[in-house]
C-alpha cells in the first residue's frame, strides 16, 4: 500500500468515526479498565511466589497447589458449599410461594407485604446480621434448649437460616414480575377443566415462571457467597469462605495470600466461561426458533 | 417473614433502649450524640456514603447513557462485562484493590482509599438501575423532541435525564445503602483508619456490648428507612403531577 491510499484511508476511517463516537468508546474502556485492573493484577501475582503483590518474584504453581491441598481452605470451600446450595433451595422455594402468595392477596395487605419485603431487601447487611444475631440468642436458643437433649448453638442452622432471610426478599422480588405477565384465565382455565388448586399450580404457574425462578436461584447463590456479616455475626465455629478469605487478608501469611489470589483467578475465569456458556446457548436458542418460524 | 423481618428489628430496638442487666436506659442512644468517637463514626460514614453515591452517579451516568445509546454501541453484550467483576468475591476484589492502590502510594492517603474502595464497589449498583431505565425509554420521543426544534443537549437535559429519574433514584438507594453501612471496605482499605458506623457495630460485637452495637444499627437502620420513604415519596408524588 502506498502512502496517498493509506492516507485516504485513514481520513475515510476519520469520517466514519466521529470524535463524539470515540470520546464515547475510550470513555467505557477506560471504566473497564478501572473495573478490570485489581482482578487482571491478582490474576497476574497467582503465579508468583511472592506475599504482597508488586514484589518481585518467580513464575510459580505452588499457589494452586496450596490452594488444593490446604485442609483448611478445603473444609472452608465445602462448608460454604453446603450452605450455599441449602440456602439457595430454600429461599428459592420460600421465595416463590411468598411471590404467589403475595400476588393473589388483597390489596392492603399486599401492601404491607411488599413494604416489608422491601425493608428486608434495602435494610444494611449489618443490621440484619446483628437483629438476627440477637434473634437468636434471645428466642431461638431457649427454645432449642428446651427441645433438643443437647445444647444449640451458632453454626450451620443459624448461617443457613440468616441466609435465607438475606435471599428470600431478593426471590419475591424476581419473581411477581413474572407472576404479572401470565396470562390470569389460564389457571381459571386450569381450574375449570377440573385441576385442583396445587395441581393447576404445579402444571400452570411453576412452567411459566420457571425461567425467573432459576435466576433467582442463581442470585440467592452470588448473593450467599459474598455475604460476609451475617456469617460472620452467626457462624459459631463454622469456618466459611468468606471468614477463610478475611482472615486471610488480615493476618495472612505468604501461603494464604497466595492462595487467595489463587482462589480469585479460578472464580473469575469460571465466572467468564459461566458467562460465556449461557450467552453461547442463548444465542443458539434464539437461532434455532428463529429457523422454525 | 413476619418472624425473620419483625423479630430481629423490634430485638434492635428492645436492646438499643436497655443495658447489660435488661434494665431500661436512654444511655445506649444518649451516647450516639454526646460521645465523640460515635458521633464522628456516624457523621463520617454519612459524609462518606453520599460522597461515594454522587462519584457512582457522576462516574455511572454517562457509561449507562453510551451503552444504551444505539448511536454509539451496537455490541448489546458490552453491559455483561460490567457485571462480570461482580462475580469474583468482593473480599478478593477489595483486597487487589488494596495492594494497586498500595503499589501506586495511595494507600497512605485513607480517606481516598476507602472512597475508591466504595466507589469501584458499587458502581455496578449504579450503571444497571439507569441503564434498564433508559432501554425502556421510547426512542421516539428523542426524535420528537428533536423535530420540535430542540438542540441536542436540550433533548438530553429535558427529555432523557427526567425520564430516567427512577434509575437514578434505584440506583442512589442501591449505592448509597451498602457505602453508609460498609464494614469490610473501609476496614481492609485504611487499616482501621478510618472508623466508619459499619466497623463500630463490628467492634461493639466483639466486645460483646450487643446494646451499643444495637443502637448504632438502628441509626443505620433509620437512615436507610428514611431514605427509602423519601424514594417512595418521589414515586407517589410524581404519580399525582401526572
Amino acid at each position: 500500500m502506498d502512502t496517498k491510499t493509506r492516507t485516504t484511508a485513514i481520513s475515510e476511517w476519520f469520517k466514519k468515526v466521529s470524535p463524539k463516537k470515540v470520546l464515547a468508546r475510550s470513555y467505557l474502556a477506560l471504566v473497564l479498565l478501572i473495573l478490570y485492573a485489581p482482578i487482571f493484577y491478582m490474576v497476574f501475582f497467582s503465579f508468583m511466589d511472592v506475599r504482597f503483590m508488586g514484589m518481585d518474584g518467580n513464575f510459580t504453581f505452588d499457589n494452586y497447589r496450596f490452594m488444593f491441598n490446604d485442609p483448611t481452605l478445603r473444609r472452608a470451600l465445602r462448608n460454604t458449599l453446603i450452605i450455599t446450595l441449602t440456602s439457595a433451595t430454600i429461599a428459592t422455594i420460600l421465595g416463590t410461594l411468598g411471590a404467589i402468595g403475595i400476588f393473589y392477596m388483597n390489596r392492603n395487605p399486599k401492601r404491607v407485604m411488599l413494604f416489608g419485603n422491601q425493608i428486608n431487601v434495602v435494610n444494611p447487611e449489618v443490621v440484619t446480621a446483628m437483629g438476627l444475631f440477637l434473634f437468636f440468642t434471645v428466642a431461638f436458643m431457649p427454645l432449642g434448649d428446651l427441645i433438643l437433649p443437647h445444647n444449640f448453638a451458632f453454626g450451620f442452622v443459624t448461617i443457613i437460616i440468616g441466609h435465607v432471610a438475606l435471599c428470600t426478599p431478593f426471590v419475591v422480588l424476581n419473581i411477581l414480575p413474572r407472576l404479572r405477565r401470565i396470562n390470569p384465565n389460564n389457571y381459571e382455565a386450569a381450574l375449570d377443566l377440573g385441576a385442583s388448586p396445587f395441581h393447576a399450580l404445579r402444571r400452570v404457574i411453576i412452567p411459566e415462571i420457571f425461567p425467573a425462578m432459576l435466576g433467582a436461584f442463581v442470585l440467592s447463590i452470588t448473593l450467599s457467597l459474598d455475604d460476609f456479616l451475617i456469617t460472620r455475626f452467626n457462624s459459631g465455629v463454622v469456618e466459611t469462605l468468606s471468614l477463610y478469605i478475611y482472615s486471610a487478608a488480615r493476618f495472612g501469611n505468604a501461603e494464604t495470600m497466595g492462595a487467595i489470589r489463587a482462589l480469585a483467578t479460578v472464580m473469575f475465569v469460571g465466572a467468564i466461561s459461566i458467562i460465556a456458556i449461557g450467552t453461547l446457548a442463548q444465542n443458539r436458542l434464539a437461532r434455532s426458533k428463529f429457523k422454525k418460524t | 417473614m413476619v418472624i425473620f423481618v419483625l423479630m430481629p428489628i423490634l430485638l434492635i430496638i428492645f436492646y438499643a433502649f436497655t443495658n447489660a442487666d435488661g434494665n431500661f436506659t436512654l444511655e445506649n442512644v444518649t451516647g450516639l450524640f454526646t460521645e465523640q468517637y460515635r458521633r464522628s463514626a456516624i457523621l463520617r460514614s454519612v459524609g462518606m456514603g453520599i460522597s461515594a453515591t454522587a462519584i457512582c452517579l457522576l462516574i455511572g451516568y454517562p457509561v449507562a447513557y453510551i451503552l444504551s445509546n444505539r448511536k454509539y454501541n451496537k455490541i448489546s453484550v458490552l453491559i455483561i462485562l460490567f457485571l462480570v467483576p461482580m462475580w469474583v468475591h468482593f473480599l478478593l476484589r477489595t483486597i487487589a484493590t488494596r495492594e494497586l492502590l498500595q503499589n501506586f502510594g495511595l494507600l497512605e492517603f485513607s480517606y481516598f482509599a476507602v472512597l475508591f474502595g466504595l466507589v469501584y464497589n458499587f458502581l455496578p449498583f449504579m450503571i444497571f438501575p439507569i441503564y434498564s431505565s433508559l432501554m425502556r425509554m421510547d426512542y421516539s420521543l428523542q426524535e420528537a423532541s428533536s423535530d420540535l426544534g430542540a438542540t441536542n443537549m436540550q433533548t438530553f437535559t429535558r427529555v432523557i435525564v427526567p425520564m430516567s429519574v427512577p434509575g437514578i433514584m434505584a440506583g442512589t438507594v442501591m449505592v448509597l445503602t451498602p457505602a453508609i453501612s460498609t464494614f469490610v471496605i473501609s476496614d481492609i482499605l485504611s487499616s482501621g483508619r478510618v472508623r466508619l458506623l459499619g466497623d463500630l457495630i463490628f467492634n461493639y460485637f466483639e466486645g460483646r456490648q450487643h446494646n451499643v452495637g444495637a443502637a448504632l444499627s438502628l441509626v443505620l437502620f433509620m437512615l436507610v428507612f428514611v431514605s427509602l420513604l423519601l424514594s417512595k415519596e418521589e414515586k407517589t408524588g410524581r404519580g399525582a403531577s401526572i
